[in-house]
């Protein structure tokens, strides 16, 4: 199932905290799948509308040049059983330069640091850009991730009410090619949260864990979550078909969430009959 | 599973000739909008329009044509040079490779500090409207006033200023509809600014209604000639900026005419925007000492704010929107300058390599614009202090340092192009006559400036123990600059001693 495998993880790397975050679980996905990893550069071009006052030279060559440095530094951590491609493109934003990239590379996922996590709100507008208009599954890296070697667990977030059999697929996609565990996470709110047994999913055996609490924080803290998970969430759906948007569920779970995130773009392949 | 790893650079690599977009995409009206906005009419004219009428009195649209004309001619040998080398270090770069490296060190300096008092004086600028404005909007006059008390101002402007630096460090910009919409209003209010005086003037209610006369076109009429190199110094000030539609990139797509016909617009919309302006406010204030004269030394400062209310009536407060959005725009374009100016030291070595920091998040020098901020704020406040003049007395310094470094780069075209000048008519006038010509007007106009500003009555008539202020200053500028130098001399001699190299091409 082509749509399920992970064979181009791309990063988007800057040389900052964030993206060595990034960095870091995108080398554990690659490893874990063995797929080649991309590590994307954008380098921000001017505006032309936007001209320095009075006029000075420009400093993009400049820029490039360090851009090489934080490239090397990429480099430097990636373990050598990693197949790696580094691409410095200039672009008019990096959200853009990134979405053009996973496009041009055929990418199945592309890892960026969200500096979100442990309450913290995402402060990067290329990321929320990213979490609102990416073609492909946008896996966030919480502040100061760092590898776990491995992908060990895939959950996948699956609503009570509407058992997104998307994310379902997808997980279990995943957690095959990954070697990982596969479960699955129900979020509920409010008092009232049943802990009834949600229903089995198909065929699988997996484990399906229902995660209540007063508020959606409440519910992400009782979940022991893994040390080397991933937590797969579909989008919104205001997202446009193929593309992900991050829904209101999705933001506050992942404000809270100490685990990667992958953000799913909407209907992958949910008219196709499932091939598995 | 092991394979060499590979980098591909899409970028263009380092000292990339491209700049992103050329001007082909942008277009003519894209061109000639940039062009404008970058030297912000609406401030621009604020701040120097008293200054040059108190030098030159109501030959004020002569000088502003004339001074034109070296602006002009420099600009034309700065696009052959940006040609030649399109380099972060501009000015930097072509003195150093020129002249070697003292001399380039000196020229970045003087457009370095150029850029620093710019800063500082949009900043003023905008704190007086801003007080203006809200005095305007909620109809307390006292509010105003708010701009003549020194720690009110001294604390506003360090916040604009801390607030233009956060937003130049994070990388934000202002999206070509802003551009648009910025430009438009500032036309828009400037034109009816011009018109509401011009109908005062002909309905006898005008403050001081003054006859047109073609004699105020007439450059020759000027008093002397101290007055005319102090009218062209600060009118090389107020056309500063204009010339970046010459030296955005000129590969268009299809024509070959577009950036060319996008400079004449550019210049043809601004000189006579300029002129429509000054001839309005010449109409309505006459050049007398009284109220709303433009010889009137307390309002000389920024007329705008003076005059909007008496000529525009209730609608003055459009003028103040105009003039603090002009300025708002420009302080955030005007941080980018010295920052990237240090940037581009502190990558060749003429600065300490801190400069060269870039911020991994946003990509942006990120030393060099906190540094920036912190001297153009401390700039700033020393002068407030010790000036009630401050913005006056910038602008004059700024002009002179305009003319210095513009000059030293002019004739660094002259030099760098000497034995290629003669290969063609065309190369002839653009790489050797043209800035030969506009250099040495330029250098000359500075060291008039410089000579009679000794003088204790010159310009705003601050002085510190007989001596002009704006001379005091100019020294001071070149005293640090030199100090500074010989500092970097003695901690960082590779760059002085080493020749210099940077990426050349071959021009046409």
């Amino acid at each position: 199932m082509a749509e399920h495998s992970l064979n181009r993880v791309a990063v988007g790397f800057g040389g900052d905290e964030r993206s060595h975050d990034a960095l870091a679980l995108a080398i554990a996905l690659a490893r874990s799948a063995g797929a080649t990893l991309d590590v994307i550069l954008v380098l921000k071009e001017d505006d032309p509308f936007n001209q320095a006052y009075p006029p000075v030279g420009n400093v993009q060559g400049i820029i490039a040049e360090q851009a090489q440095q934080w490239i090397r530094e990429a480099q430097a951590v990636i373990p050598a059983e990693v197949t790696h491609h580094s691409h410095v493109r200039p672009a008019r934003s990096v959200a853009e330069g990134l979405v053009d990239a996973v496009k041009e590379l055929g990418s199945d996922v592309l890892v960026t640091g969200s500096g979100i996590g442990f309450g913290r709100i995402m402060t990067h507008p290329a990321v929320t850009a990213l979490l609102h208009s990416a073609p492909v599954p946008v896996a966030l890296a919480p502040a100061g991730y760092r590898a776990t070697t491995r992908i060990t667990d895939v959950m996948g977030a699956v609503s009570a009410a509407h058992p997104q059999h998307q994310v379902a697929e997808t997980s279990e996609g995943w957690a095959a090619q990954l070697g990982a565990a596969l479960s699955f996470v129900t979020f509920q709110e409010g008092d009232a949260a049943s802990a009834g047994n949600p229903e089995s999913r198909g065929t699988t055996t997996a484990k399906h864990l229902v995660a209540s609490g007063k508020t959606l924080r409440h519910a992400v803290d009782t979940v022991d979550w893994p040390q080397g998970a991933i937590l797969l969430i579909g989008s919104s759906p205001l997202a446009r078909r193929r593309h992900i948007f991050l829904g209101m569920t999705a933001a506050r779970v992942l404000s809270h969430l100490p685990i990667p995130m992958v953000l799913l773009p909407r209907d992958l392949d949910s008219s196709a009959p499932d091939a598995r | 599973m092991s394979e060499s790893p590979t980098t591909s650079v899409d970028a263009t690599g380092q000292h990339a000739h491209s700049k992103g977009l050329s001007i082909g995409s942008i277009g003519v009206l894209g061109a000639v909008v940039i062009g404008v906005s970058t030297i912000a009419p609406a401030y621009t004219l604020s701040g120097a329009l008293g200054p040059t009428a108190s030098a030159v009195g109501d030959h004020l649209p002569a000088v502003l044509i004339v001074g034109f004309i070296p602006m002009l001619l420099v600009a034309l040998g700065y696009r052959q040079l940006n040609r030649a080398m399109p380099d972060a270090g501009t000015t930097f770069t072509w003195a150093s490779k020129a002249f070697g490296p003292w001399i380039g060190w000196m020229g970045s300096w003087g457009l370095l500090a150029a850029t620093i008092l710019v800063l500082s004086n949009l900043a003023g600028i905008a704190v007086d409207f801003f007080y203006l404005a809200i005095s305007q909007l909620t109809g307390v006059e006292s509010i105003a006033e708010l701009t003549r008390n020194v720690p009110v101002n001294v604390i506003t402007c360090v916040i604009f200023m801390a607030i233009a630096a956060y937003v130049s460090y994070r990388g934000m910009e202002a999206t070509k509809t802003v551009q648009y919409v910025l430009v438009s209003f500032q036309l828009v209010v400037l034109l009816w600014f011009s018109i509401a005086a011009f109908r005062h003037a002909s309905i006898g209610s005008a403050f001081d209604a003054t006859a047109f006369t073609w004699e105020w076109f007439n450059p020759f009429g000027i008093e002397s000639f101290s007055a005319f190199a102090a009218g062209i110094a600060l009118s090389v000030f107020i056309y500063w900026g204009w010339d970046v539609v010459l030296t955005m990139n000129e590969e268009s797509r299809g024509t070959t005419t577009t950036p060319g016909r996008a400079a004449i617009l550019t210049i043809l919309v601004v000189v006579s925007l300029y002129t429509v302006v000054t001839l309005g406010a010449l109409s309505f204030s006459g050049v007398s000492e009284g109220e709303f004269g433009l010889g009137n030394p307390d309002i000389q400062e920024n007329v705008f704010a003076a005059l909007a209310g008496p000529v525009m009536g209730p609608m003055a407060i459009l003028m103040s929107l105009a003039v603090l959005s002009s300025s708002a725009a420009s302080l955030q374009s005007t941080m980018i300058s010295p920052a990237r100016t240090m940037l581009a030291m502190g990558h060749y070595g003429a600065l300490n390599r801190k400069y060269a920091q870039v911020s991994p998040r946003y990509q942006t020098p990120a030393y060099a614009t906190v540094v920036a901020v912190v001297i153009a704020s401390a700039f700033y406040v020393v002068m407030r202090i010790i000036s009630e003049n401050v913005l006056w007395d910038t602008i004059t310094t700024l002009g002179m340092m305009v003319c210095f470094y513009y000059g030293i780069t002019a004739l660094a075209c002259v030099w760098y192009f000497r034995k290629e000048a003669t290969a063609s008519a065309g190369a002839f006038f653009n790489k050797f006559l043209a800035p030969l010509v506009g250099g040495i007007l330029l250098l000359i106009f500075f060291c008039q400036t410089i000579w009679d500003s000794m003088d204790p009555d010159y310009g705003s008539g601050s002085q510190i123990g007989g001596i002009g202020l704006v001379f005091i200053l100019g020294m001071l500028v070149f005293i640090l600059g030199l100090a500074a130098m010989f500092w970097q001399y003695r901690k960082r001699p590779e760059f002085f001693r080493s020749r210099f190299e940077t990426t050349e091409f071959i021009t046409d």
